[in-house]
């Protein structure tokens, strides 16, 4: 009976405690966790590579820092910068900061993909986002002909097709060969993906640099729309660098 | 006559568009005078400063490795599985050279070259 009641008495007291336990464990995990705060969970910060030296994407770790400045602004005039719809072209989908991050580390380290500051180059130098190139949306209004546009095309991987034969073209046609991402002139199938972007949600220069792609045969499928651009960037208190030249 | 009046309009109305940008390349210029290149400086040096000075830095890197390991794992199976069989020194190694900003493809050929000569 003894026994019985002393087990008895072990085991409320094991129920008493061990909510206290796996509280105060609960507890020590919250304030782990908290001391840095992370680019999303599980990733603390990235590198990529920006005018040949390698830049840490990382959060401001002041949980007292507040934006000031420019991009701090709530409005501005309108128009021109008013609010941008949430894609410039149903075929190219918008992205948030997580893709960001993701585009980061994969494609734009591999070179498979370019990520375009597509402000003017005064904008472009007050500062960018790490690994950006700044190709101004000036450069893609131009004729589909000029040749630093061509260059750029290609530069992104695009090839001229030259003369397209009779018979590729009706094979082309009749859909016996894959031209998703083929225009008359254009062979963008081994493209790079690019990620355009410009100073946020109420910037127009992004928008305008991704319907000169499109006007130039860029599948819409390869382009993507960050639209917070820079002040959704240093609204999370992302790092930003200013170009060195 | 009127056709021809549309057409000229329509002709006018194209040609314009370009020059439509040149006001608002003007005001681009109006308000970049506005932005502050120092702003998203302090931004970075804070965060900087607090990486620096955190404790929880060791924490973050190993939390990263991981990262960079499930990204390998994800993408390049069978470069994984000769990265599993490295030693730990060669591993910290090639996490260290991804950290600095490495390409995957030359992580790769590091990788299988670790792996071939030992």
């Amino acid at each position: 009976m003894t026994h019985i009641s002393r087990s008895a008495w072990v085991l409320v007291a094991s129920l008493l405690i061990l909510p206290c336990v796996l509280h105060a464990e609960d507890q020590v995990r919250v304030g782990e966790t908290t001391e840095f705060i992370p680019l999303v969970e599980g990733k603390p910060y990235l590198h990529v590579i920006h005018d040949g030296r390698s830049v840490k994407v990382q959060r401001v770790q002041d949980p007292d820092y507040e934006l000031k400045g420019y991009f701090a602004k709530t409005g501005r005039k309108c128009p021109p910068f008013c609010i941008q719809a949430e894609t410039p072209d149903p075929s190219v989908t918008p992205i948030g900061e997580v893709e960001m991050f993701d585009f980061m580390e994969t494609k734009l380290r591999d070179g498979s993909g370019v990520l375009i500051d597509a402000r003017t180059e005064s904008w472009f130098r007050k500062g960018t986002i790490p690994g950006s190139v700044n190709y101004p949306f000036t450069l893609f209004g131009a004729d589909s002909n000029d040749p630093e546009l061509v260059a750029v095309l290609k530069s992104f991987g695009g090839k001229e097709r030259g003369e397209v034969g009779a018979l590729e073209r009706l094979m082309e046609d009749w859909g016996w060969v894959d031209s998703r991402h083929k225009t008359a002139h254009w062979d963008f199938t081994a493209a790079k993906d690019l990620v355009v972007w410009c100073n946020g949600p109420a910037c127009g220069q992004s928008p305008r640099a991704i319907r000169g792609l499109l006007d130039a045969g860029y599948p819409g499928d390869k382009i993507k729309y960050y639209r917070g651009g820079m002040q959704m960037w240093q609204l999370w208190g992302l790092t930003t660098v200013v170009p060195r030249n | 006559m009127h056709r021809v009046g549309v057409a000229v309009l329509l002709l006018v109305t194209l040609r314009a568009t370009p020059a439509a940008d040149d006001p608002y390349l003007q005001l681009l210029d109006q308000e970049v005078s506005k932005v502050e290149a120092s702003v998203t400086d302090k931004g970075n040096n804070a965060a900087t400063a607090q990486v620096s000075a955190g404790n929880s830095a060791g924490t973050a890197s190993l939390v990263s490795r991981k990262h960079f390991e499930d990204v390998l794992q994800e993408q390049h199976v069978g470069t994984y599985s000769f990265y599993r069989k490295l030693p730990e020194r060669s591993r910290e190694e090639i996490f260290l050279d991804y950290s600095g900003g490495a390409s995957m493809e030359a992580l790769r050929k590091k990788i299988i070259d670790r792996f071939l000569h030992p």
